[in-house]
């Protein structure tokens, strides 16, 4: 009986690392959600480039990396990150949902002008 | 069925962690302050040459055109900071509006792309407005000793072109003008330059980089 106790435990040991190990960008990405809410933008800038370092097709990291793009007002760097993450994740919502905002304020503020 | 109790119960415990671990991780809306889109082209503004203004009217005791330069220079400078551009002044032998294309070409000739210069002229000039005043009873006796009431106008003119550093063409050419009356006549000019020139700014700024507004955007977890 203490035998597939034993087994049971490593069992679900390894679960909870098969699950988990699919991003090991877990951990860096909410660093940086962590520092962007504490407005130091910079370190998140820094720690979801670690994160895609670590897993490359990370579609929050990209995300997220969009949307400090956005707030520095580097456009061209936004729009490819928001489109690499959509094509890493196209279902997601929020990141679409980023997207389509970002596409609307750039449309808009273009237009202005002609 | 007592014996394998333990063992399902913990890759239960196993599954419902892993689960938790990967789904509690969700989105965080934050809201922040984007700066403003300019109407320009992507990646003009990448650096701006505040050219010299013209001063249309210097007075002995005031001189408006350097003092906007600085202030063009200071709060573009800081609009752009954030987005990696940078503003600095020089002197360039070239007249916004009047000169050829091809002269302010040749100035900008060892520019990087996205370059331009702001060029143009300024205008300071004060009045004093009189008038009747019209506080005062207009009927009976008070009627007949009406009085003149005097106020102390300056008024800020710019005229302000964008010059592609890279082609010596006019991007742009707008004009902004601001005025403020004060009750005291010997209001200086400095002071009114001072007051108007932030109000213009704020117009130039928007003109050229755009309005910033607060937005709301999802941060993912994973």
């Amino acid at each position: 009986m203490k035998r597939r106790v034993l087994w049971g435990i490593v069992l679900a040991v390894l679960v909870t690392f098969a699950a988990c190990a699919r991003n090991m960008a877990t951990g860096p990405i909410n660093d940086g959600v962590a520092a962007a809410n504490e407005e130091d933008w910079e370190k998140a800038v820094q720690h979801w480039t670690k994160a895609l370092e670590l897993t490359p097709d990370s579609a929050a990291a990209h995300n997220n990396l969009a949307v400090a793009y956005e707030r520095q007002g580097s456009w061209e760097q936004a729009a490819k990150e928001y489109e690499t993450a959509l094509r890493l994740d196209p279902d997601n919502a929020q990141i679409r949902g980023n997207y389509e905002s970002f596409k609307g304020r750039l449309e808009a503020g273009r237009k202005r002008k002609s | 069925m007592s014996a394998r109790r333990p063992v399902l119960s913990a890759v239960l415990l196993a599954a419902v962690g892993a689960a938790a671990a990967c789904t509690a991780m969700g989105t965080v809306d934050v809201r922040m302050s984007m700066p403003g889109v300019s109407p320009f082209a992507p990646g003009t503004f990448s650096k701006i040459i505040i050219a010299n203004f013209r001063d249309e009217a210097a007075s002995d005791d005031f001189a408006p055109a350097p003092a906007l330069e600085e202030v063009l220079e200071r709060t573009l400078g800081r609009a752009l900071k954030e987005r990696g551009g940078r503003v600095v002044r020089a002197r360039v032998e070239a007249v916004a509006g009047r000169d050829e294309p091809a002269v302010w070409k040749a100035a900008g000739a060892a520019e990087d792309p996205g370059t331009v210069y702001l060029a143009g002229s300024v205008r300071l000039s004060g009045e004093i407005l009189k008038a009747l005043d019209k506080s005062l009873p207009q009927d009976g006796p008070f009627d007949l000793v009406r009085r003149l009431i005097a106020k102390r106008r300056w008024r800020l003119d710019v005229e302000l072109y964008v010059v592609s550093a890279a082609t010596g063409e006019t991007l742009d050419h707008q004009s902004f003008s601001e005025f403020q009356d004060y009750g005291e006549l010997d209001k200086e000019a400095e002071f009114g330059f001072n007051e108007l020139s932030d109000r213009v700014m704020g117009r130039i700024s928007q003109a050229l980089l755009g309005t910033p507004t607060i937005e709301v955007r999802s941060l993912l977890r994973r």
